[in-house]
């Protein structure tokens, strides 16, 4: 089902959800568009700190989740970084919660199921490959 | 019950089943069911509140999830285990949140709960005093009844 054959260069990506599928499609995807899983996290607390150990070059964050949701470990990886490159992910994609996660200081927003093509497009995006 | 706040979860339902499965999925007659629902089998619930307050059950056989899951994994599942509900769970949360979208942008102002799973052949999920609508949804895998109990604020 994932088969994106894109040469770009290689990037470290931490993957951050709550969900195990959702975790290990994104990361079949991400590798089949040449990247390297950095490791993962499933709420937004443990994304703040396996950013600070990590430095992805990379995040795929969940909006919600247990314990602390997306925005907030957005705001907070920010604080610590200005320069992150965050992409949120989430099953509702309404404006006003889009525009949520955008102000947070993420680059991007994606909707599930994301495409694998798609996924692509935004790393090259949020990436500056292209 | 307000039509116009269920057919969106039972369009949203079709279009995400058609994405993440291979094969044509088709719709069946809406039928208005008594509150309280059999389950058989999986049932994933996702309770909404805010202008409108319900639930939207998704059932299906244990065939028919543990098939779903498989295709979704790129991999056979055989039982019941964390993964497989995991990815029934995820499912549920996609077809909702894509119906909960749409009717947020209308105007709406709804929220949906993390979606709860129950496995059973004998489970009852009952709903006092709502209407609940029923739509099967055919997929090469079986059926998955998209229930949804809604009353409107």
């Amino acid at each position: 089902m994932v088969s994106v054959n894109n040469p770009r260069s290689s990037f470290r990506f931490l993957v951050v959800d709550d969900s195990e599928f959702a975790r290990r499609n994104m990361n079949k995807i991400l590798t089949s568009v040449g990247g390297e899983s950095a490791g993962f996290a499933v709420n937004g607390r443990e994304a703040i700190e396996q950013y600070l150990k990590l430095k992805p070059d990379l995040v795929i964050m969940d909006v919600t989740m247990p314990e602390m949701e997306g925005v907030e470990a957005v705001q907070g990886i920010i604080g610590h970084d200005s320069s992150a490159k965050i992409v949120m992910v989430s099953s509702n994609g309404y404006q006003e919660m889009i525009k949520s996660a955008l102000d947070s200081g993420a680059k991007h927003f994606l909707t599930k199921p994301v495409e694998p093509k798609q996924v692509a497009s935004v790393v090259d995006f949020v990436l500056g490959d292209c | 019950m307000r039509y116009d706040y269920v057919q969106p979860f039972v369009s949203s339902a079709q279009e995400i089943l058609a994405q993440v499965l291979s094969g044509r999925i088709a719709a069946g007659r809406v039928q208005l069911s008594p509150a309280r629902s059999p389950g058989d089998g999986v049932t994933a619930i996702v309770g909404v509140t805010g202008d409108g307050q319900g639930r939207v059950l998704f059932e299906m056989s244990r065939q028919t999830a543990l098939a779903i899951a498989g295709e979704m994994n790129d991999e056979p599942q055989a039982e019941l285990g964390t993964l497989v509900r995991d990815t029934l769970s995820e499912l549920a949360s996609m077809m909702t949140g894509r119906a909960v979208s749409l009717l947020n942008d209308k105007g709406y102002k709804l929220r949906v709960s993390p979606p709860t799973m129950v496995a059973g052949d004998k489970v009852m999920v009952s709903t006092a005093e709502l209407e609940t609508l029923t739509v099967p949804l055919e997929t090469t895998h079986g059926e998955v009844i998209v229930n949804v109990a809604m009353a409107t604020l």
